[in-house]
C-alpha cells in the first residue's frame, strides 16, 4: 500500500516534470485518455474474475 | 458529461473484456495500480499545465496516449 502510494506521488512528480521540461508524457496527455486506460484494465479485470 | 466519452468507456470496457476473453494481450496494465499511475501521470501533466498557462506545452501532440484532437482541430 506504501509502495502504490508512493508509486502514485512519483507517477505526479513525472507528469509535473515532463511539463515543466516540455518533454513528451509517457501517459495521454489529457484525463480522458488516461481514464479510458483504466476503463480497459477495469473491462479486463472484471471479465478476469467472471471467467475464473 | 459527453456522450462520445461514454461511448468511449464503454468500447474500452469491452476492448479490455474482450482482450480477456480471447486471451490476447490487453493494451493497458492490466493491474488497476498501474492504470490509476497513468492517471497520475496524466493528473500531474494537467495540473501543471494549468499552472503554467505564460509557458505553453510544444510536445502535447507527440506524448504517449490519444489527445482527443481530430484532424480539423489540429492547428
Amino acid at each position: 500500500m506504501t509502495l502504490a502510494l508512493l508509486g502514485l506521488v512519483l507517477a505526479l512528480a513525472i507528469g509535473a516534470g515532463c511539463r515543466v521540461l516540455d518533454i513528451p508524457l509517457p501517459a495521454p496527455p489529457k484525463l480522458q485518455g488516461a481514464l479510458l486506460v483504466v476503463a480497459m484494465t477495469v473491462g479486463f479485470l472484471v471479465s478476469d474474475t467472471l471467467l475464473r | 458529461m459527453n456522450w462520445k466519452f461514454c461511448v468511449g468507456v464503454l468500447l474500452a470496457l469491452a476492448i479490455g473484456a474482450g482482450c480477456r476473453w480471447l486471451g490476447v494481450p490487453v493494451p493497458a496494465p492490466p493491474v488497476l495500480v498501474g492504470a490509476l499511475l497513468v492517471v497520475a501521470m496524466t493528473s500531474g501533466y494537467t495540473l501543471t499545465d494549468k499552472l503554467m498557462a505564460s509557458r505553453p506545452a510544444r510536445n502535447t501532440i507527440h506524448c504517449g496516449g490519444p489527445t482527443g484532437d481530430t484532424r480539423e482541430t489540429r492547428s
